[in-house]
């Protein structure tokens, strides 16, 4: 197997160690280590199928090995980083739409505090000796 | 000025953010023009006294837990306005740019010609302050580029000074873009087949404070106020019905 394959398998299966170690400390929630647990497990199979790195390298006109993976791991990139870009996009909605929420319940609650106050000072009775009787 | 003619409610709203040295005098200037009408001061998570400022000017203060930006601060007050049921919203900017005094004839074209958003313009007649020439000349491209797509001239495309009524306030409570909103906020009304139009008002340098819009920032402000233009152009159209009138 040419070295690179060999780097790419490496780096493909310590990808692997290192996606599952960060789901098991809920570094990364399950749901988004998908893609990348996908790509990766991808690219360590291409390495290490012969015929498969050949099927692929047809179907994208290369021949040469490393230049397949490099180009395989390149799309693959892409596509994760523009799926995670579609979620970043989709929490920072949220999230605005979140602190909009936030200010106008802080707004509502600052409205009523102040009506309690103000209906507690109403009908508070006045204070002893107020008013001037005299004794 | 008897704006209850006009318009049923009025809610001035002011997006504010770290401008504790200018916001007080816009808040007492808009109270003096307009008494009766709700000042609203969205905090755009300011780091100074901003909202202190504008709180003892008379203003009441909505204040967002951080930093959104322009367009989610104004969104908020439009959101704000829509779900206490304000017939209207004007907004200005807090950095004492608008001249509360031309509140009435933004609001006189916003109800007696029946459109959605009446924005005020500094160019349709060229009195008062102009602008730095870069910004002018990004106002005149964004004019020249807008014409094919809103299917008329603005001449200020970038103003902040704008009357909106409630069906307006109901696309922008769902729909406002986050960034350097003014130009885009024109397509998405336009998506929506609303109208709007400009009327000509007087600006003034700003009381304190820098603009958000330096000179270096200017080149990705077009960049991407042209992308979202073309978002919004080509955007995906959620289920929403706007009622008609």
């Amino acid at each position: 197997m040419e070295r690179a394959r060999i780097a790419a398998a490496v780096f493909s299966s310590l990808l692997i160690a290192e996606i599952i170690r960060s789901v098991r400390r809920e570094h990364i929630r399950v749901e988004y280590s998908m893609a990348w647990l996908g790509a990766a497990i991808l690219l360590l199979a291409l390495c290490l199928s012969d015929s498969a790195l050949a099927a692929v390298g047809r179907l994208i006109g290369v021949s040469d090995a490393p230049t397949i993976l490099m180009v395989l791991a390149g799309i693959l990139f892409l596509f994760t980083f523009l799926r995670y870009s579609i979620l970043v996009s989709s929490l920072k909605d949220h999230n605005i739409q979140l602190a909009q929420k936030v200010g106008m319940l802080e707004w509502e609650i600052e409205r009523l505090n102040k009506e309690l106050t103000n209906r507690k000072d109403a009908t508070r009775p006045p204070a002893a000796g107020a008013g001037g009787a005299g004794a | 000025m008897n704006q209850g003619a006009q318009c049923n409610s009025l809610m001035i709203l002011i997006p504010a953010y770290n401008e504790e040295a200018s916001v007080a005098e816009v808040v007492r200037s808009v109270r003096r023009m307009l008494p009766e009408a709700p000042v609203m001061v969205i905090d755009d998570g300011s780091i100074d006294s901003t909202a202190q400022a504008a709180r003892n000017a008379g203003a009441e203060v909505l204040r967002l837990p951080h930093h959104l930006g322009l367009g989610g601060a104004v969104q908020t007050g439009y959101r704000f306005a829509f779900e206490h049921g304000f017939a209207c919203v004007v907004r200005l900017d807090s950095d004492g740019q608008h001249n509360p005094a031309d509140i009435p004839t933004l609001l006189d074209k916003l109800s007696t010609d029946s459109f959605d958003m009446v924005t005020g313009s500094r160019f349709l007649q060229n009195n008062g302050y102009q602008a730095q020439r870069l910004r002018r000349f990004g106002g005149w491209l964004f004019s020249l580029l807008l014409y094919p797509i809103l299917g008329k001239r603005i001449a200020d495309p970038t103003s902040g000074f704008a009357a909106v009524n409630r069906r307006a306030l109901e696309v922008f409570s769902r729909s406002f873009p986050l960034e350097y909103p003014e130009i885009e906020a024109l397509v998405v009304l336009q998506r929506k087949k609303l109208r709007f139009c400009e009327v000509p008002v007087k600006m003034f340098p700003r009381r304190a404070g820098r603009s958000t819009i330096g000179s270096l920032q200017a080149i990705y402000y077009m960049i991407r106020v042209l992308l979202g233009v073309l978002a919004n152009i080509l955007k995906f159209e959620r289920r929403f019905h706007i009622r008609r009138r």
